[in-house]
């Protein structure tokens, strides 16, 4: 059997090499995961990780070896998570049938330093599905059209999946893309007037509960399997077309730069909003009152578009965040996410 | 800032001392043991109590605007008067909580249980309490327009003089419920349970009423919705003075009472049974009479007064005859032209989902109004009045 199809195995001398000492997974955000561990690799750790790079077959891992193989691995896999987390939005866009070819572009450096990297710690079914999962999306780039659908699409996912598989904990989508698509769907849906609690129970009663199925939706299936009146299901239709419009018409890039922008716009439209809002408050006409009462709803929408932006960046966790707070300190996080994200976002070398 | 630290409130609390009147605004206390403790009079703008063990609490005139309540547990809570407007309280325990006069303007109160709770005079303008319960809950004068209460549970609540105005009760269930004097303006009711609901002066102007179950609803005096009722449930309904089943309306009535476009109390009532055959006949009924029919007709003419309620019901079968004048008719039975036009000039057509009507309509001169409830079986031409047509064509007299 070929060395690079077998686990990387440590020498006996291994076993009392110490823990490697942590590294700045926050630092790594925009270096390269190579270079992480081409430092792991060489100087401080050349002694006990010397042996990795051997050829198969010249030592086995036997006790504590094996337990520090294992944490070195975790240690690549928690570094590889946050590096290919452009890579894990691309295949979630792929999933919901969204995604364009901009993505080749945005996923290929950091499949690049990755495939070094496990190249170096001698992961060679890696190394495999990674150039088959690269070669997918370099072929979908020279194929005729934008978006990448049919066949490619289907190739490329089942490359992904292979991938999850080898390193759940770099690339499993389960968890990430059911938290994202639970928040897009529900706003997308509290955005269609006439959309309340039975219409939420019905559609996910009737299994209408992914993007997916909701973007391949026709009014008279949803009317159909729902039993929601046809004008509602016409409404909802319409409101994840504009959706995925509005999806496709956003060309990502590394720096998601398009979504930021957005996010900031939203930001200071609900500002404005929640303003006039507060100052409705503080009058006592009957006007005032219900200009109040309609500000509370456009806020209240302004707020869902934006829940769906953050989702779709995958912050989930910050929107968690921002549920919890009053409207005025939700701006103040909002503000400061997108301080946050400039560095956050900012485009891996 | 907060005036006291979550930790400096906990330690007040833990040795009995009251935390009245402090500035706590966004103070973060979830899942904090809180029972029975004091903050009357706080501020406490934007706090999170997410999941706090806060029943029994002291929360009279408190501030809690935008406060992160979700999961809490306030039961027997005293809230009155306090100003939760904007607050999160999903999911919220308030079993037997005061919130008497409380502000709940804008409150998320979705799946929040509040049986047995007080909330009379409460201001829950635009509040969402889809899927709540309010079992027994008392809601007198209680403002909830524009409220989202689908799938609610209330049945036996007290909602006397409320204000429901645009408020939606999709499939929400007010078994018995006291809704005397509410005013239920543009209300959606759709498949609402309200059998046994008192709804007497109740005004229910504009109120969508499809699927909703009334059997044996209080109704009174009720003011009507305006338009044609279809497609609502109901066995009878209670349209006595003082409750007491004394009168009881059945049949068609019901929806035409819950309409509010017909007397209901009709001077004159004619039935045919079941089995009858009548052929080749001309009835007249006078205005404000009331016909059902559950017999076989034959080459009838049926003449009906102004006014005049006229019912085919569900055994009934008027085969080509005629119904001339400006009345009233529902058909859940039969009626098959012979020649046309098989109606003339009503000024309201009503076909069940069990009806079945093949002919040609001649419109009243003030036009028909038409309610066909999904599942009917109609073969229909509608015509305009025989004047109206005459000025078209100027060749039909």
């Amino acid at each position: 059997m070929a060395a690079a199809a077998q686990p990387p195995v440590l020498a006996e001398s291994a076993k009392v090499m110490s823990r490697p000492p942590p590294v700045e997974v926050e630092r790594s955000n925009g270096g390269s995961i190579a270079d992480t561990f081409e430092r792991l690799l060489s100087s401080e750790l050349e002694a006990g990780f010397a042996s990795m790079q051997q050829p198969a077959g010249a030592a086995i891992a036997r006790g504590g070896a094996g337990a520090d193989l294992g944490e070195v691995r975790s240690l690549f896999a928690q570094l590889a998570a946050n590096h290919v987390r452009s890579v894990r939005d691309f295949v979630i866009d792929l999933r919901w049938s969204d995604a364009t070819v901009e993505w080749v572009s945005i996923c290929s450096p950091a499949l690049q330093s990755l495939r070094r990297a496990a190249e170096k710690l001698e992961l060679g079914d890696l190394c495999r599905a990674l150039d088959k999962f690269s070669e997918g999306l370099l072929a979908a780039q020279s194929d005729p059209g934008h978006a990448i659908g049919g066949e490619r699409r289907a190739a490329i996912l089942a490359c992904y999946d292979e991938l999850s598989r080898l390193m759940p904990q770099a690339f499993a989508l389960d968890m990430d893309q059911t938290q994202r698509e639970t928040v897009i769907l529900q706003s997308l849906l509290l955005q269609v007037p006439d959309v309340k609690k039975v219409t939420l129970d019905k559609m996910y009663a009737a299994g209408l509960s992914t993007l997916e199925a909701m973007l391949l939706a026709t009014p008279e299936d949803i009317a159909a399997t729902t039993g929601v009146a046809e004008l509602t299901a016409q409404r909802i239709v319409e409101r994840f077309r504009a959706y995925r419009a509005h999806v496709k018409a956003t060309a990502p890039d590394a720096a998601r730069t398009r979504e930021r922008q957005h996010i900031a716009d939203l930001t200071s439209r609900l500002k404005r909003e929640h303003d006039a809002y507060e100052r409705s408050s503080q009058a006592w006409s009957r006007e005032a009152a219900e200009q109040k009462k309609e500000l509370r709803k456009v806020r209240a929408q302004t707020l869902l578009d934006i829940q769906v932006e953050l989702a779709r960046l995958g912050e989930v966790d910050r929107l968690n965040q921002i549920e919890r707070l009053p409207f005025e300190a939700k701006l103040t996080e909002l503000e400061s996410f997108l301080e946050d994200a400039r560095d956050k976002y900012m485009v891996q070398p | 800032m907060p005036e006291l630290t979550a930790d400096l409130v906990l330690k007040k609390i833990k040795i009995g001392e009251k935390v009245d009147r402090a500035d706590l605004r966004g103070l973060v206390l979830t899942r904090a043991v809180l029972e029975g403790a004091s903050f009357r009079r706080c501020d406490l703008d934007g706090a999170n109590l997410e999941g706090a063990r806060l029943s029994k609490a002291l929360f009279k005139n408190a501030s809690l605007r935008e406060a992160f309540l979700a999961g809490a547990d306030l039961r027997e809570a005293n809230l009155e008067s306090a100003d939760l407007e904007g607050a999160n309280l999903l999911g919220a325990k308030l079993v037997g909580a005061n919130l008497n006069r409380a502000n709940l303007e804008g409150a998320n109160l979705q799946g929040a249980d509040l049986s047995g709770a007080r909330l009379t005079h409460a201001q829950l303008e635009s509040a969402t309490l889809g899927g709540a319960r309010l079992v027994r809950a008392e809601l007198a004068h209680a403002d909830l327009s524009e409220t989202d209460l689908s799938t609610a549970k209330l049945d036996e609540a007290d909602l006397t003089s409320t204000d429901l105005s645009g408020a939606n009760l999709e499939e929400a269930s007010l078994a018995r419920a006291q809704l005397r004097d509410a005013v239920l303006r543009g209300a959606t009711l759709i498949r609402a349970d309200l059998s046994g609901a008192d709804l007497r002066r109740a005004n229910l102007t504009g109120a969508r009423l499809e699927g909703a179950l009334f059997t044996g609803a209080r109704v009174r005096s009720l003011v009507g919705t305006g338009a044609p009722v279809v497609g609502i449930r109901a066995e009878w309904v209670d349209d006595s003075e003082d409750a007491s089943r004394a009168v009881r309306v059945t049949g068609p009535q019901i929806a035409a009472l819950l309409s509010g476009m017909t007397p209901s109390s009709p001077s004159h009532k004619r039935y045919f049974g079941r089995g009858d055959v009548l052929r080749n006949a001309h009835l007249e009924f006078d205005t404000g009479a009331a016909v059902e029919i559950e017999s076989l007709f034959e080459h009838c003419t049926i003449a009906l007064g102004e006014g005049t309620e006229l019912v085919v019901g569900r055994g009934g079968v008027l085969s080509g005859c005629q119904i001339q004048g400006a009345g009233r008719v529902t058909i859940h039975g039969k009626f098959v032209e012979r020649e046309g036009p098989g109606i003339v000039g009503a000024t309201q057509l009503v076909v069940s989902s069990e009806g079945f009507l093949v002919g040609a309509i001649e419109q009243a001169q003030d036009l028909t109004r038409f309610a066909f409830e999904p599942g009917c079986y109609l073969r229909v031409q509608i015509l305009q009045a025989k004047k109206e047509r005459t000025t078209k064509s100027g060749r039909q007299s």
